[in-house]
């Protein structure tokens, strides 16, 4: 090939461009890696409750009876557990438990429980689109002793402003409807939060009930208001 | 589809390349219905090798075949073919007439892509898939790289600087590929909400353009067609090469996004091939067979993809996994058979179903 020095140099440059840019990008793309790792730990609790849903109607689990109301029960079946080591017999630490095949030629993977895992996320259970329906609904939470049905609420301070709190369900739309709000539903339905991850940095995860995750600014716009993180986390303790 | 008359002569080695990419798409089609589940230790029949790495393991980074070339080379034979198509219309029958035909390839390869995406979607799953009718799928990526090649050629009539302007294409690429602004394909990717860009149309794309530059080569001058390998094909191709083993270690190739190694390594292997064919008709060697494949390139392509299809569902697993030679006879030897006798009949009688 016979070419004048300019098209190589073009060429070179081009090259050299490239170079830069390209590590630049790389390590923006780097720096948010962990960030695609936090959305995607959040996307797996979801599906433990989304697993319990789609064997139970479509009903999302209750808030627990018992110690800590809002937050997902690791015992609902179907349990959650992440992919871990490969199993190495000669281990003698604990093992929840063994995922057994021939996966890329091992015999055994091991399985650890999301039980800690869920300690970092909110889950609330019930329908609330705004901080006041929040606010009354860790009130109405904390009155009561069984959360398995629908709680009573104050006049107009329940799910989109009902007089109680509905569960959290993939036919909600289709209740709120029969109960008249069912515009409403459809203006908030992609607000209504299922999973909050308790915030750190100023940062925190939300995963709401159309199924989409978002990671929004703290303290900030509903459900991530100082007011409700102190809510839910006063009923922790 | 229609006959038309010749405006080129038609280059036998050149068809047996086309017919070379056309067997790598039969095979696939047969690899892939039969990938099996390694992990759950359901069969997989034929060889892993000639079948697209997704259907073993679909991630980042991805596992890439041969076979996941097959696409970007198939673009890249329609740039190649589709340079002297073009330009053999513009230079004897003006300019209306090659931007009719341009608009009547992308059109037909539309249609394609329409039966495909909204037709036996809807039919089979009761959808409709617009983001595979519009840049998604195999028929709409052709037909979008069909379009980029032909407006290449019109504004950049020099293919010097039209191959340089590619290559930047493909370094550009590859930085849109590598900002986190963008989403790529795997699903642990949208959890950030990033915004969707056609990054595999547009390899696609670029790759189309590529081989139109190696068409001009050829055909600029036909009196020294080996100085056109020589000054040009040969040394391009192994730029790309190099090229490519680089961007592989810095972003590998990935079939679904075409990123810019997997570009990179279609033009190179492209390449490599014309000369791999052109060499075999100066040494008079010849497969008719894939001479009669690669005439009909776009009709193997589109009965492959239906006929072998409904012949592969008829076929019993069982019968398939107690035998692996029953498996290289009726998915590696028969669907190849079936089309090249169609081909071979076509050849025989001077049909060319073209577009």
């Amino acid at each position: 090939m016979k070419h004048g020095g300019g098209y190589w140099i073009t060429v070179a440059t081009l090259i050299f461009v490239f170079t830069v840019t390209f590590h630049f990008l790389n390590k923006q793309r780097q720096a948010v890696a962990p960030l695609k790792d936090e959305g995607n730990t959040l996307t797996s609790v979801s599906l433990i409750a989304r697993a319990y849903a789609q064997y139970n109607d479509g009903e999302w689990p209750a808030l627990a009876s018992t110690g800590n109301p809002f937050r997902l029960s690791p015992e609902v079946p179907p349990l959650g557990y992440t992919i871990s080591s490969r199993f190495d017999h000669k281990t003698t630490g604990s093992v929840d438990a063994l995922l057994l095949g021939r996966i890329n030629n091992a015999k055994a993977y091991t399985l650890r429980s999301m039980a800690e895992t869920v300690k970092g996320y909110f889950y609330l259970g019930y329908a609330v689109s705004n901080e006041s329906e929040l606010l009354a609904l860790t009130v109405a939470v904390k009155q009561s002793a069984a959360h398995g049905g629908e709680l009573p609420a104050p006049a107009g301070a329940g799910t989109l402003g009902l007089d109680r709190f509905f569960r959290l369900h993939g036919n909600l739309a289709e209740t709120m409807a029969r109960e008249g709000a069912g515009e409403k539903f459809l203006a908030s339905a992609r607000r209504i939060p299922v999973l909050i991850e308790k915030p750190k940095d100023g940062w925190s995860w939300v995963y709401f009930l159309d199924l989409h995750a978002e990671r929004l600014p703290y303290p900030g716009e509903f459900p991530l208001t100082e007011n409700c993180i102190k809510a839910l986390a006063e009923a922790e303790r | 589809m229609q006959e038309v008359p010749q405006l080129h002569p038609r280059y036998d080695w050149l068809d047996q390349a086309r017919g070379l990419v056309v067997i790598l798409l039969i095979v696939s089609m047969g690899t892939a219905e039969y990938s099996g589940d390694m992990v759950m230790g359901k069969a997989v029949l034929g060889s892993p090798m000639l079948n697209h790495g997704y259907d073993y393991y679909d991630g980042w980074p991805p596992i890439i075949t041969f076979i996941d070339l097959g696409q970007a080379l198939f673009v890249f034979m329609m740039g190649f073919v589709g340079y002297t198509a073009f330009t053999s219309r513009l230079r004897k029958r003006g300019k209306l007439s090659a931007a009719l035909y341009g608009l009547r390839r992308v059109s037909l390869l539309y249609a394609l892509a329409g039966i495909d995406s909204v037709l036996l979607n809807y039919l089979e799953h009761g959808e409709v898939r617009w983001a595979e009718f519009l840049y998604l799928g195999t028929f709409s990526c052709i037909a979008l790289g069909t379009l980029a090649a032909f407006i290449s050629i019109a504004i950049i009539a020099n293919a010097d600087r039209r191959i340089l302007v590619a290559f930047a294409l493909m370094l550009g690429h590859a930085l849109l590929f590598e900002s986190p602004r963008f989403d790529h394909r795997e699903w642990y990717e949208d959890v950030l909400n990033l915004i969707r860009f056609p990054f595999g149309a547009a390899g696609l794309c670029i790759v189309a353009i590529a081989g139109t530059c190696f068409g001009q080569w050829y055909y600029s001058d036909l009196s020294n067609p080996t100085g056109a390998f020589k000054d040009r094909i040969v040394p391009i191709s192994m730029y790309a090469m190099i090229g490519a083993f680089c961007m592989d270690w810095i972003q590998p190739g990935s079939h679904h996004d075409t990123t810019a190694s997997l570009q990179l390594w279609s033009v190179a292997i492209g390449g490599f091939m014309l000369m791999m064919f052109y060499a075999f008709s100066l040494a008079g060697f010849r497969f008719p067979l894939l001479s009669s494949l690669g005439k009909n390139l776009l009709l193997m392509f589109a009965v492959g993809g239906i006929v072998l299809g409904i012949y592969m569902d008829l076929l019993p697993d069982a019968l398939l996994i107690s035998s692996p030679l029953l498996t290289l006879l009726l998915i590696g030897i028969v669907p190849i058979a079936l089309l090249g006798i169609l081909a071979t009949i076509l050849d025989r009688r001077g049909i060319m179903v073209r577009a």
